[in-house]
Parts: structure tokens; C-alpha cells; sequence
């Protein structure tokens, strides 16, 4: 499903370079849930955002359902984040001026699809992640929870096949992080690869698989030897 | 997609009222004045034209002109106005025409008055309308009556409660002598030189029998056949006096529709120029939608990342901020032309002049409207649609 090859990313700072990325490569099956693990800095968001073609890596290349999206121009990255992936942030970005129904509908007037099949198929997100009661608050009226909720029904509206969060439970309490977490792992139940970077032990816990990512480089991979 | 990106455009406004409005406000004061110019200007010159035209666009006066030597300047008798008449074909009466300053009085009061010496045919040639008694009739000439017609002016300084007609009024000429009043004109608009408020009117045969024998006539009016063909008679005038004295300019000969055309050209010229001004507050205006749009790519970078994590394509972003863009400049072209009707009636109102508006002003300032918005609109839009993903999610 993703093939990561030799994977290097430099940050340009001033007039030397940080090496975020120094040659990481792993392969993730369609169906996993695999959790990236490292503490800050350790170059796991860079690799989410390679992974999430939000970035083009310096060398080596992202594969993802057999296509190398490293060479990709804009606009067809764009049209590969818009759709086989979907995104859950730590700070939920959504967008605050617009109703929560017109944020889960966002993706899908990028995917051409006409405005009513965009209502119905974004109320039906809604409901699923149990929001369907809530579809014209502002996204400043729900809590945190309900904010990722909302963020997760985006994510999934247009039925991709992976799912980048980035630290999801970051900004919520444990009690409510677990009901997240929860979310995830029916969502990949169902058949949808789910790729979590975390920094949180108890995120990874629920994970089958754990990448763990220091200094740019693969430290451990607990996949490989499950594997086999 | 644009119906999406309309509405989006709409929401961004409500969500900053004041500021929307703000920005809004240069496009709406430039297409406001580019409408209101225009139509006060058309407006001010039908209504000119208008009263050009009730003056008798088919008049033409025949004045001595600066090459009239003494061979021609003699041929200008009283008689000779009834040989133009005959030979020139489209003329329908010809007029002489003498002016001399006078003083009027009638009792204590006293008027420096314009006398003009006319004749019946004034009437024809010109509409002048009576306000009391009657005008000079042909009678009166022949008989050499000592009658007069008063101007407006002249009868309410003279007689500011009495009835003018049937009064005799003084005239200090050389010597003084009494006239009776037969008639009183309404106020009306002066016209080719001639003013009537404030001028006494007496039978030109009277005037050159008693006051001032006329031996060179000051100036003949020409009442034409047709209206329309008022241009082409005053060539056959032009023609008829180059072969009568050998020489070009001999004659000055006005017409109102000369006129009309002259003063045509002038407000032409003069609106466009004020146009010219109006436009630039269109482009002051097109510079405050393009800060305001530089001011909400910054403020909505993360909205822009958001959007690019979630599939947008550059083009798409793009198109998101022009039609924000051109939708606040539309919106300001359509309460400014609002704006800009509302003023010009009102203007024309107060003014007294007929409503005219300009209907080419509405297209083409609403295209002018657009395209500010378009133009000022792409560079905070190419901006927006290049932000690197990452960098937008990341903007705090």
C-alpha cells in the first residue's frame, strides 16, 4: 500500500541544513495500523507529511498504491491527498467560519462531486462518528472531542485508503483520547490503512504495529518482525 | 465550484462586515461618480438643448461680418430682408433686426431698457410668448404707431402692481417721447444674443421713422422652412453672399443648432474628462480590494493549508480569492451604480433638468468594476494558491 525507499528530507536554516530524514524505508500493508513513534524533533511529522504528499522528500521516493507520488506536480498531488488519503490533525484545523457539515463537505467539492451528493454523503460521515444531530454548529461551538470527530468524518468522506493522523489525541483528555482512539480502530477494522505519529506510549499501545523514529533514521520496527 | 466559491465569498463578507465595507467603499464612490458625471451631464445637456430648441432651432442671424466692406455694408437696408427671403429657397421670413440702450419711465420709476426695433414676424421666427394684451402686429408698422411690447423685467420694474397694458411709458431718446404699452412677454430665455426681459419692443418702421432713421441694418433674423434643414440654408445664406460681394467672411451668420453642436462637443469633452477623474477613484478603489485581500491571505493561511491538505490544487485556491476578489468589486460596482442613479436623479431634481440617464455608463462600469477586481485581485491569489502546504498548517 506505501513503500517508503531511502527517504532523506533537509530543512534549509540559514546557510546549513537540518537533516530531518536521513534515509528511512518501510513498507505498510493495506489493513495496518501502525503507529510512528518518536520524541519531538525525531523527524516523524516530516515523515507524515512526505507520506501525506503535503512535501516533496530531497531523495528517495513515496510510493503509495504502486504510484511514485515523489515526482508528482501540484496539482497532482493535491488530487492524490484529496483521493486516497485523509488527514486528523493534533489542532483539528478546521475551518471556523464555516458550518461543521460545509467543513466535511470541504474535500469533496475539490473531488468535483455535485452539491447535493456532497450533502448527503458528508451528513452521512457525520452521523457515523455521531454528529449527525450537530451538522450546522460552528466548529467553535464543540468541544475538543467533537472537534476531532468532525475532523475524522472529514478525513473519511471521501472514502480513502489511508487515514494520517498526527498526534490525534494530543489535545484531549485520556477519557476522551480513548473514545478517539476507539474511532481509529473501527475505522481500520473496516478495511482502511491508519497511520498514527504519536509521542504518547498509550496511542502506540493500541497499535499492532510501532515504528519508533530517532534522529531521522528508523530506531526500531516492531512490524518487521511481526511480519516475519 | 464558482457557486461554491460565491458563497464562500459571501461568508468571508459577513464574517468581516465592517471591513468588507470599508474596502468596498472605493469602488462604490468611483462607479457612484462615474454614473453620476455621466448622467448629469447628459442630463445637462438635453436640457440645454432642449431649451435651444424652443428658442427655435431653425433661426440664423446675418451680421456684418469682419470683410464686410461699405458696397456690401450698404446693400444691408430694412428692404433688403424681403430680397433674402425671396431668393434664397427654405427661408420663411426674414426679420431686420436694430438695438439701441434707452431709458424707460412711467411715473417716478425709470428702466434702462434694450429697445429693438422688429417687426411682426418675430413671432414666427421665434416663440415669444405673451403674458398680457397682444404682440406688434403688421398694422402697427404701417401706420407708424408709437406702441410698445415690454419685456417681463422692464414691465414688473415699471409697473410693480399696476397693469402695464394700456399705460404710456416715457422714452429718453432724442428727443423724449411717450409710447403706449400694448402687450407684456413672459420671461423668457435669451437667444442668439437677443434678450427679452430686460428690452422693449417697438415696430421697426415706427423706430425708423421717428427715433433713428436706419439706412444700415445691425443685423437680420432668418426663420427657416425646416428645422432640419437650418444648416443647409445657412450655407445657401454663406453662398448667396460670397457671389454678392466676391469674398468669403463678408457675413457672420450664427444658428442655435451651431450652437447646440459647439456646446455638444464642449460637455463631451468636458464629461469625459470628469469621467477620467471618477475612473481614478475606480483604481483607488481597486487598490484598497487588493489590500484587503493581501490582509485575508495572511489572516486565512491556515484555512488555505487546511484546504491544500484536503485536496485543493493551486488553481482551485486561486480561484477562491479571485472570485472573492471580483465578487466584492461586483458587489461595490451594484450599490455604487445605486449610489450613483440615486444621486444624478436627485441632482437633476434640484437642478431642474430633465433625467437623462446614460445607459452605456451601467456596462461599462460595471465591466470596469470586474476587471479592477480581477487585476488587483490575481496577485493576492497567485500568492495564496503558492503557499506551501506544511509551511500554511503550521502558520500560527
Amino acid at each position: 500500500m506505501i513503500d517508503v525507499i531511502g527517504l532523506v528530507h533537509d530543512y534549509p536554516v540559514g546557510d546549513t541544513a537540518i537533516h530531518a530524514l536521513r534515509g528511512v524505508s518501510f513498507d505498510v500493508r493495506a489493513g495496518e495500523l501502525v503507529a510512528i513513534m518518536g520524541p519531538s524533533g525525531s523527524g516523524k511529522s516530516t515523515l507524515m507529511h512526505l507520506i501525506g504528499c503535503l512535501d516533496t522528500p530531497t531523495s528517495g521516493t513515496v510510493c503509495i498504491a504502486g504510484q511514485d507520488v515523489s515526482k508528482l506536480s501540484e496539482k497532482e498531488l493535491a488530487n492524490v491527498r484529496n483521493q486516497r488519503i485523509g488527514f486528523v490533525f493534533q489542532r483539528f484545523n478546521l475551518i471556523p467560519r464555516i458550518s461543521i457539515l460545509d467543513n466535511v463537505t470541504t474535500p469533496l467539492l475539490y473531488a468535483g462531486v455535485p452539491p447535493r451528493d456532497r450533502k448527503a454523503r458528508a451528513a452521512e460521515a457525520l452521523e457515523k462518528v455521531g454528529l449527525g444531530a450537530r451538522l450546522f454548529h460552528r466548529s467553535v461551538q464543540l468541544s475538543g472531542g467533537q472537534q476531532q470527530r468532525v475532523a475524522i468524518a472529514r478525513a473519511l468522506v471521501t472514502n480513502p485508503v489511508i487515514i494520517l493522523a498526527d498526534e490525534p489525541t494530543g489535545n484531549l483528555d485520556t477519557a476522551t483520547g480513548n473514545s478517539i482512539l476507539e474511532l481509529f480502530k473501527a475505522v481500520n477494522t473496516a478495511g482502511t490503512t491508519v497511520i498514527i505519529v504519536t509521542h504518547d506510549a498509550e496511542v502506540s499501545s493500541v497499535c499492532r504495529r510501532v515504528i519508533h523514529i530517532r534522529d531521522g533514521l528508523i530506531e526500531q520496527d516492531s512490524g518487521d518482525s511481526y511480519a516475519g | 465550484m464558482l457557486v461554491d466559491f460565491i458563497r464562500l465569498a459571501f461568508g468571508s463578507f459577513v464574517s468581516n462586515r465592517m471591513r468588507s465595507f470599508l474596502s468596498l467603499l472605493g469602488i462604490i464612490i468611483g462607479v457612484a461618480a462615474v454614473i453620476a458625471i455621466t448622467s448629469l451631464g447628459r442630463s445637462a445637456t438635453t436640457t440645454i438643448q432642449g431649451e435651444i430648441a424652443r428658442a427655435g432651432l431653425g433661426t440664423i442671424v446675418i451680421r456684418p461680418g469682419p470683410e464686410s466692406d461699405p458696397a456690401l455694408l450698404r446693400r444691408f437696408t430694412p428692404e433688403f430682408s424681403d430680397r433674402l427671403a425671396k431668393e434664397i429657397p427654405g427661408i420663411a421670413a426674414v426679420m431686420p433686426l436694430q438695438r439701441k440702450s434707452a431709458l424707460a419711465t412711467y411715473g417716478a420709476r425709470e428702466y434702462k431698457a434694450d429697445l429693438m426695433a422688429v417687426t411682426e414676424q418675430l413671432q414666427s421666427i421665434l416663440d415669444v410668448p405673451i403674458d398680457d394684451g397682444r404682440f406688434l402686429s403688421r398694422e402697427d408698422g404701417s401706420n407708424r404707431r408709437s406702441v410698445v411690447v415690454l419685456g417681463s423685467e422692464v414691465a414688473a420694474e415699471l409697473f410693480p402692481v399696476e397693469q402695464a397694458v394700456g399705460k404710456h411709458i416715457r422714452l429718453y431718446l432724442d428727443p423724449a417721447r411717450s409710447f403706449e404699452v400694448i402687450g407684456v412677454l413672459e420671461s423668457r430665455a435669451d437667444t442668439m444674443g437677443m434678450e427679452f426681459d430686460p428690452s422693449i419692443f417697438l415696430p421697426f418702421r415706427t423706430y425708423s421713422a421717428r427715433i433713428d432713421r436706419v439706412r444700415q441694418v445691425q443685423r437680420y433674423v432668418v426663420g427657416v422652412v425646416e428645422e432640419t434643414e437650418v444648416l443647409t440654408v445657412a450655407d445657401r445664406i454663406e453662398k448667396y453672399f460670397v457671389n454678392l460681394s466676391g469674398k468669403e467672411n463678408s457675413v457672420q451668420i450664427d444658428s442655435p443648432s451651431a450652437v447646440a453642436e459647439m456646446f455638444q462637443a464642449v460637455t463631451v469633452t468636458l464629461n469625459a474628462f470628469l469621467t477620467g477623474i471618477a475612473a481614478i477613484s475606480l483604481i483607488v478603489g481597486g487598490i484598497g480590494i487588493m489590500n484587503i485581500m493581501l490582509v485575508s491571505v495572511t489572516e486565512r493561511t491556515r484555512e488555505i493549508g487546511i484546504r491544500k491538505a484536503l485536496g485543493a490544487s493551486p488553481a482551485a485556491i486561486l480561484g477562491q480569492f479571485m472570485t472573492e476578489a471580483v465578487t466584492l468589486s461586483i458587489v461595490g460596482g451594484i450599490i455604487g451604480m445605486i449610489v450613483g442613479t440615486g444621486l444624478s436623479s436627485f441632482g437633476t431634481w434640484l437642478f431642474g433638468w430633465n433625467y437623462t440617464p446614460n445607459p452605456m455608463a451601467y456596462p461599462i462600469s460595471m465591466l470596469f468594476a470586474s476587471s479592477v477586481g480581477i487585476f488587483f485581485g490575481l496577485y493576492p491569489a497567485i500568492r495564496a494558491s503558492r503557499l506551501n502546504p506544511v509551511d500554511a498548517l503550521n502558520y500560527e
